[in-house]
């Protein structure tokens, strides 16, 4: 076994025992070990080592000398795969994967273009174009991940989600409170998963099994613990600006005049002065209609006040929720998760017997 | 050369070729002063209707663009050698007179580090933005003015036309209901006047009436020996007040074209800040004084994607944002109205200050 081999082997080995994060000693003797096949004869072996010393000092605790790797390799060897899937799949699992959405989506984009038709390229660029709040990218993506695998509950997730607020499309509730989750267990995920289905069962009003499910998400997760805590409090921070925004994606009844802050709100007062503008006009409909003022377009503007101000908060709280979202899952994905084996085969870090 | 009664036309060419000695060039303050005055009689004589008043506004600065004798009298001033309130007086010929903005910005510039004249210079140099349409920049200044001279009983012109800026330019209601709680006695009648103009732009009944008799309490006095002066008053009033209803049409649409959405978005947020407790989101009790961080109260901090959402706002100025309306034919009416009634609010205001001045004589 050549030593680019025992890297790799190393680890798969530091991986398969992740918990909250790596194993310490085997992923540092990777690293070493890739440090050592970097200097390979062979240029594609020596480039890949270079990717995969970089990936194990992320996992080390190190994301941003590996990113800074990760791009000196590439600049080096642009037509490699491998290190756009590495750098994408690195700054996805930051802890602030929003300050890093744009640099993922670049790379990921870039790995799908050398590599098109690879599932897990594609699985991984929903949350990035999520994170960096492009939804309709992130929903074609979802698509696309979902036709090259029909069982991929990531893509799943995410595409129900953004039916969900970006779409306003309810029955993706029912993906993200029973589907996924079920899925995800079938597959020996972790719990992160239902962290959507908190989201789903909000939009039903389903608050108790909302509540239910935000505990379930952070279940593996020691209540308390200070190394937990970020986890924790990102996914109940998240929680609390859902609730913010209120059951159900559409606005109607008396909820509407607390949607948009209230009575004494400037949408409000707008509004009022619009009523009794209009008032007005139709006392002096002459005197209106010499300075080019009409009712009809008085009322026309109170229409046009309103349609904009609900579209307005639907977009804005669809962006902040699923933007929110993704600050929230992929941390915590990250923190109870190993990489999946078809990422590292993605990066060309695996072995090739016989 | 010095005009006493009447421009002629000699003097106006000598004016437009430089040939002119500017006011307070030569350090005698008193006898500047009175002929200042006299420039102002020259300017609103009742015979020289065909000449711009603003002609007088050429005596300012030396005739290469120079400010030095304004700096010689605010060193004066700062001094304590000149005894009467000559540097408001000033102000007040330029506001009087119709001075561009940029023209009493850089006056205001020489007298603003003067501790006396300090309010006046603020409110002279903030309170514009009508000329080149920068009211984000002057409502920055008139913020920053506001703070400046908060306690001190100069601030109120500029804490009125923040105000003003708020309701007018920025369509906020609160604005509106900030200049109605005023106490209009604690006001000068510039000031009064302008809260007025804030009354009619929303309808309020009465409101022409009250613009009306703001204005003539000011003028009045000085109109026997200023009649040209009137005329002028009474020509751009009647401009501000001649289209009421297509005024207050351009200004809701103007209203209606904010974003109101980002504003209730942020309420919500800010809303949901206090609501932090465990057996809120994870169905469990905390003892008091029980542990904090994942499992206690969680800070009031919140998500990244709803900072980013704020900090963008933020950037941009909140002003900016409330002002820009992206039809711009709605706006351009209702900033056009605005540059006009802040003209001649400084016309208004020229008239109390240099009223100070007689007064002080």
């Amino acid at each position: 076994m050549n030593t680019f081999d025992q890297a790799v082997c190393a680890l798969r080995e530091a991986l398969d025992g992740w918990n909250r994060g790596a194993v310490p000693g085997l992923i540092s003797r990777a690293a070493v070990l890739f440090d050592e096949a970097a200097r390979d004869p062979e240029p594609r072996t020596r480039a890949v080592a270079r990717v995969g010393a970089a990936v194990s000092r992320g996992f080390a605790g190190d994301p941003e000398l590996a990113r800074r790797r990760l791009l000196e390799a590439i600049s080096e060897t642009p037509d490699l795969a491998a290190g756009y899937v590495a750098l994408g799949m690195l700054c996805l699992r930051d802890p602030h994967p929003l300050d890093h959405a744009q640099t993922a989506v670049w790379a990921l984009l870039a790995a799908r273009d050398l590599a098109p038709g690879v599932p897990c390229i594609e699985r991984m660029l929903p949350p990035a174009f999520t994170a960096a709040g492009e939804f309709m990218s992130a929903l074609q993506s979802a698509r696309s991940a979902m036709q090259l695998d029909h069982d991929d509950d990531e893509s799943r997730l995410w595409a129900a989600m953004l039916r969900l607020y970006f779409g306003g499309d309810l029955s993706a509730t029912a993906v993200l409170c029973n589907e996924v989750p079920e899925l995800a267990m079938a597959y020996g995920k972790s719990s992160a998963a239902w962290l959507g289905a908190v989201a789903g069962h909000y939009a039903r009003a389903e608050f108790h099994e909302a509540r239910v499910s935000l505990r379930k998400a952070i279940a593996p997760l020691k209540i308390g613990d200070a190394q937990d805590a970020p986890w924790v409090d990102g996914a109940r921070r998240w929680y609390r600006e859902l609730k913010g925004f209120g059951p159900g994606v559409a606005m109607s009844g008396d909820r509407w005049l607390r949607d948009v802050g209230g009575s004494q709100s400037e949408y409000a007062r707008t509004r009022a002065a619009l009523s009794a503008f209009r008032e007005q006009v139709s006392l002096r409909p002459e005197r209106a209609a010499a300075e080019g003022v009409e009712v009809l377009a008085v009322e026309g503007l109170v229409g046009e006040l309103e349609a904009r101000t609900r579209r307005g908060i639907l977009e804005w709280g669809a962006r902040l929720i699923l933007r929110g979202f993704a600050e929230a899952y992929l941390p915590l994905v990250a923190w109870l998760e190993a990489p999946p084996m078809d990422v590292l085969a993605a990066m060309d870090l695996l072995v090739l017997d016989g | 050369m010095h005009p006493q009664k009447l421009w002629s036309s000699a003097d106006v060419i000598a004016v437009r070729e430089g040939a002119y000695e500017a006011l307070f060039a030569r350090g005698e303050f008193e006898a500047e002063s009175l002929r200042m005055e006299s420039l102002l009689d020259a300017a609103f004589h009742p015979d020289s209707a065909e000449v711009d008043p603003g002609l007088g506004l050429a005596f300012v600065l030396l005739p290469d663009g120079g400010d030095a004798g304004l700096r010689r009298l605010s060193e004066a001033i700062a001094a304590g050698a000149v005894g009467w309130p000559v540097g408001h007086a000033l102000l007040g010929y330029l506001g009087l007179l119709g001075a561009p903005d940029a023209l009493r910005e850089r006056v205001a510039s020489v007298f603003d580090g003067v501790a006396s004249t300090r309010p006046e210079a603020l409110a002279a140099s903030a309170i514009g933005g009508g000329d080149l349409r920068d009211y984000r920049d002057h409502y920055e200044q008139l913020r920053r003015a506001e703070a400046s001279l908060a306690g001190l009983a100069g601030r109120w012109p500029v804490v009125v036309a923040r105000q003003w800026f708020d309701f007018v330019l920025a369509r906020r209601w609160s604005g509106f209901e900030s200049l109605r709680a005023l106490n209009l006695g604690e006001l000068d009648p510039a000031s009064r006047w302008l809260v007025s103009t804030a009354e009619f732009l929303a309808g309020e009944e009465g409101a022409r009436l009250s613009m009306i008799a703001c204005a003539e309490a000011i003028v009045g006095p000085v109109d026997p020996r200023w009649p040209r002066l009137s005329r002028i008053v009474a020509r751009e009033m009647a401009a501000l007040v001649a289209e009421p209803f297509a005024l207050r049409w351009r200004h809701l649409q103007c209203a209606a074209a904010r974003d109101h959405a980002a504003a209730a978005v942020r309420h919500w947020l800010g809303a949901t800040q206090g609501d932090a407790r465990p057996e809120e989101d994870l169905g469990v009790s905390i003892p008091p004084g029980g542990p904090h961080g994942s499992l206690g109260v969680l800070s009031p901090e919140p998500t990244a994607a709803a900072r980013a959402a704020e900090a963008c706002r933020q950037k941009a100025g909140e002003f900016l944002l409330d002002w820009f309306v992206q039809d711009r034919a709605i706006a351009r009416p209702v900033d056009a109205w605005a540059a006009d009634v802040l003209r001649l609010y400084h016309r208004l205001r020229g008239v109390v200050m240099l009223g100070a001045l007689g007064a002080s004589r």
